[in-house]
């Protein structure tokens, strides 16, 4: 037997299900109570979405290192130790069932991308907001010339961008969540553009990891006029930080990462329903044009009736109202694995009454 | 807004002789529909819900019942604000209000005034921490002051056709009515002119009222207490009990005071006004046949208003579900059935028709209980953690029952009856608001086609893992502490291993299923939601156990005592995600029940591991 088989031949044994289990089910616990404490998001990505888990200096396996191998091991023990028996039917289908869901869900996890679109009442929008990569972009007329993500900074780091850019940038500050203060000036120091008057402090991470107000305290140098000194830069900043360099514009924006739709959405009516007499929503729905070059149609988007096109969902998230207009807040979802779920369930229901009809065809006899 | 409730209570004329106690007839007005908390229901629902909500019962400790004392409350403010209805039973709030060393629990809305005027500098401070920051003490004293503004807004509620104790200058003719009352209602068309010439006096005098002549003293001393009657109301729509048939508000509901101010012109409006007006008439002279006729007229006056959007079957349903509490006459003869199973095992003597019937009857009356609200609430009995409660245990019932038909094996039905039992005594701590469990839902769950389909499965999942995990403890318990056959057995480990089938059955599929529902809902399929999670984990438990036996990584007895560990693995799932507070699925969080949930994992664990150890240490000296 080659060491392949073999080993194929050793994850097909019912019992590798059985060792992993436990480690999945306490991950999986300690996982969901860590949620109440860290927020969703960042437990999610510590727990569920790793291959390892560092306790301490001890490597843990994470939960797509368990999945994974679950997943293997339904596989080996498909192809290798499930004859085709009338008997065993049900639990086969089950099996294959529940690998075509672990598969899809590996797919979704690395393929599946979430944003929100914002648009208010009479407006159009293709532009759509990550909901928690965050990046900054240096633009150089209307083309980007550097991007980096929010995660990739750390403090004294510089981007000398190979020489490609006439400055470089010194970090001296990161903040995933900050508090935006009044200026303390220093002497000797030079500060810039909104710097000037605010500073940013290093604030505690809010729970919801899309709510936090991320930024950067940067140092540039190396720029003719005095424009050498201190930046910031932080999300929804109302003016990007902008550098002359000889007959050149340079734009520093930092933001959540923004993606283009291949089509644009035109909002013409949000509509809040609530139960008569109470604040309570009852409904939320929003009209719509989905405009795709020539072609435009209108569509109703609400609770649990989302809008499917091209591979997107966009589904009513929230609305936010100003004293001039209502917004409406669709997330965006791209999941090419959407389908896998509704093929496994389907069959891991078959395999499930097959079985259960056979242990009660038993237990009756 | 507490010294407008005291103006008010002087300015009635009614003199507080609690006329609605002495047993006169209420009947007509219980079915009168008023819209509240987002929904239509009879007027005795809400009287019940505030009643409950205040004093913890359905009647006050006298014996009057929850419609008397609204009646009271809304045409009697000053009788009403006597009557002890606050239920007090924290003896750190007592103290903190002012009641040190009282026996009694329950306290009047004046008895409070003293104790919440103290206090309310607290609140003010108390509204900006964080409610899982509160004290017991602290969230039960801003409940106290939030339910006495209720009952404020209750006491005003038919101020201004409650009759007045007013003087009014000869100038301004009001013509009394057949009554001979004067309310806010009647002098209503007067108050721009009184206005007007109040103004004129300041002009003409100044605001020193000491050089007012007496005509002039009684104007300004009118417009005062019209306005501060006028400035209590604002606000005042806790009782919407008018249904606008007329323009732009047709299809709306108002409370009196709404009504008034927005100076409605619905004819319909006008004439059921009129008819409440008779009726306080007849309360301030207590006349009992005026108010018999004056009441039977409100409601064929709001039946004939409401014909088109409000069933008036459905508000006698309610009435009827409220009052009949089919759920607790379900458990009493679940209760009953159990016990004539034991009886009938023991002596052949008794039939067992009496236990079959107190079975079908226990059946049937928690059906009833669950097509009542699918009826009031137009949506399957799911939505809620109550609900599910009630449902699973129906479910844990008749499931059993129906296996005890096929196979006549007695532990089945035994499970069932105790596991529906069980769950009936538990199911009102889950209720969110102690006074309302018919609830509206929130716009994501307001899709009947995902509850009828996802809902019912996973929970339908909890009630047979709860089976499996009973049937798991049955045969752990025979095997250890009886003398049992190895045939006996046998049955038994067939019936634990087919449960758990069916249970990782419906809680997968349910699983699923709830997946798609997100994926419909929110774009995805999986989010590592706690709910989400919760239901994942029973499915990883079973499938866990499923293989150790399969594989024999697992000796029989802790197979079977991990099956009974079952029970805990569904109560954190079912419950305890919901204590943590985070996630998508907001409309579930509850909390409250953080120890007794605790108590049940320790004391379930206790006796499984008692169990097994019992088995273990038998079959060592077998």
């Amino acid at each position: 037997m080659s060491p392949l088989r073999a080993i194929a031949e050793r994850f097909a044994r019912a019992d590798v299900v059985f060792w992993l289990m436990p480690p999945l089910i306490v991950l999986l616990i300690v996982g969901t109570i860590a949620q109440r404490y860290m927020g969703l998001y960042d437990a999610t990505k510590l727990f569920f979405e790793g291959f390892i888990i560092w306790a301490g200096p001890v490597p843990l396996p994470g939960a797509f290192t368990l999945i994974g191998l679950i997943t293997f091991s339904l596989f080996c023990k498909f192809i290798l130790r499930s004859p085709l028996q009338k008997n065993y039917l049900g639990i086969y289908l089950t099996h294959l069932g529940a690998l075509v869901l672990l598969l899809g869900g590996f797919f979704t996890a690395f393929t599946a991308k979430e944003s929100y679109l914002l648009i208010p009442e009479g407006g159009e929008n293709a532009f759509v907001y990550d909901y928690h990569k965050r990046n900054m972009m240096i633009f150089e007329g209307d083309g980007v010339v550097f991007k980096k993500d929010f995660k990739r900074f750390y403090d004294g780091q510089r981007l000398d961008f190979d020489g490609a850019l006439p400055f470089q940038i010194n970090v001296l500050g990161i903040c995933r969540n900050c508090s935006i203060v009044n200026r303390e000036h220093e002497d000797d120091v030079i500060y810039h553009s909104m710097a000037r008057f605010m500073q940013l402090e290093v604030g505690e991470p809010l729970m919801e990891s899309e709510a936090n107000l991320s930024g950067l305290t940067l140092e540039i140098t190396g720029l003719p006029d005095e424009q050498d000194g201190i930046y910031i830069a932080f999300e929804a900043m109302p003016k990007p930080i902008e550098i002359f360099a000889g007959d050149k514009v340079y734009k520093i924006i930092f933001g959540k990462e923004q993606r283009v739709l291949p089509f644009s959405v035109r909002l013409n009516d949000f509509v809040r329903q609530t139960y008569p007499g109470t604040n309570k929503s009852k409904e939320y729905s929003s009209d719509v044009t989905v405009i795709d070059g020539d072609v435009t149609w209108h569509a109703l988007i609400s609770m649990n009736k989302p809008l499917r096109y091209k591979g997107y969902t966009l589904y009513q998230s929230s609305f936010e109202q100003t004293p001039e207009t209502e917004l409406t807040i669709l997330a965006v979802v791209e999941n090419k694995g959407r389908l896998f779920p509704y093929i496994g369930t389907i069959i891991i229901a078959l395999g499930l009454i097959l079985h259960t009809r056979q242990k009660y065809a038993k237990v009756g006899s | 807004m507490m010294r407008f409730l005291f103006i008010l209570l002087l300015l009635c004329h009614i003199p507080g002789t609690g006329w609605a106690n002495t047993g006169y007839n209420h009947d007509a007005l219980k079915s009168i529909p008023v819209l509240h908390e987002g929904r239509v229901k009879p007027l005795e629902a809400f009287a019940r819900i505030y009643l409950k909500r205040f004093s913890g019962r359905t009647a006050l400790e006298d014996g009057t019942a929850a419609m008397a004392w609204l009646t009271e409350a809304l045409l009697d403010p000053r009788a009403a604000s006597e009557q002890k209805v606050f239920l007090i039973d924290h003896e750190a709030l007592k103290e903190k209000i002012g009641f040190i060393g009282y026996e009694r629990d329950v306290f009047s809305y004046i008895e409070l005034q003293e104790g919440l005027r103290k206090t309310a500098p607290d609140i003010a401070k108390l509204q900006d921490v964080p409610e899982d920051e509160l004290s017991i003490t602290s969230k039960k004293l801003m409940k106290l002051h939030y339910d006495v503004l209720a009952y404020a807004q209750i006491l005003r509620s038919f101020s201004l056709l409650l009759p007045l104790n007013v003087d009014i200058p000869k100038q301004y003719d009001i013509p009394k009515d057949g009554h001979g009352m004067i309310t806010y209602y009647d002098l209503i068309k007067i108050v721009p002119t009184l206005q007007d010439d109040l103004q004129r006096i300041i002009k003409r005098r100044g605001t020193d009222v000491s050089r007012y002549t007496k005509r002039e003293q009684a104007i300004t001393k009118l417009a005062r207490e019209l306005d501060v009657l006028q400035q209590g109301a604002s606000n005042n729509v806790l009782l919407r009990i008018l249904p606008l048939t007329f323009g732009q508000e047709a299809g709306d509901w108002a409370s009196p005071w709404e009504a008034v101010q927005m100076g409605t012109a619905d004819p319909k409006v006008l004439g059921y006004i009129k008819r409440w007006r008779d009726a306080i008439a007849a309360y301030h002279v207590q006349d009992e046949a005026a108010w018999n006729i004056a009441t039977q007229a409100i409601r064929d006056t709001a039946q004939e208003m409401t014909e088109t959007r409000v069933s008036s079957f459905k508000m006698d349903v309610e009435r009827w579900y409220l009052i009949g509490h089919p759920l607790f006459l379900a458990l009493g003869f679940y209760i009953a059935a159990f016990l004539l199973f034991t009886l009938q095992q023991r002596y052949e003597a008794i039939s067992s028709k009496f236990f079959h019937v107190s079975v079908g009857l226990a059946l049937s009356l928690h059906a009833v209980e669950m097509a009542c609200r699918i009826f009031i609430l137009e949506r399957p009995p799911v939505a809620t953690l109550y609900e599910s409660v009630i449902f699973v245990a129906f479910f844990c019932a008749a499931l059993c029952y129906w296996f005890y038909l096929k196979t006549q094996k007695t532990e089945q039905i035994v499970i069932g009856l105790l596991c529906a039992a069980f769950l009936i005594v538990i199911a009102p701590y889950f209720v969110s608001d102690a006074s309302n469990n018919l609830e509206t839902l929130q716009a994501v769950l307001n899709t009947n086609f995902w509850l009828a389909t996802h809902v019912i499965v996973i929970t339908a999942g909890y009630g047979i893992c709860l089976i499996t995990a009973c049937l798991a403890h049955y045969r752990l318990y025979r095997t250890g502490f009886t003398k049992i056959t190895k045939k006996a057995t046998k049955s038994l480990d067939d019936s634990v291993h087919a449960a758990s089938i069916l249970s990782l059955l419906l809680v997968a599929v349910g699983t699923i299923l709830g997946g798609i529902w997100a994926d419909q809902s929110w774009g995805r399929f999986w989010g590592w939601d706690p709910k989400e999670n919760g239901a994942l984990l029973i499915v990883l438990w079973i499938v866990w156990i499923q293989h150790g036996l399969y594989d024999q990584k697992l000796s029989k007895e802790m197979y079977l005592a991990l099956m009974a560990g079952l029970n805990v693995i569904v109560a954190l799932s079912w419950f305890g995600v919901n204590l943590l507070g985070v996630g998508l699925h907001s409309y579930g969080f509850a909390d409250g029940f953080f120890a007794y949930l605790v108590l049940f994992c320790v004391a379930q664990s206790a006796v499984i591991a008692l169990l097994w150890r019992k088995n273990v240490v038998s079959n060592a000296k077998e």
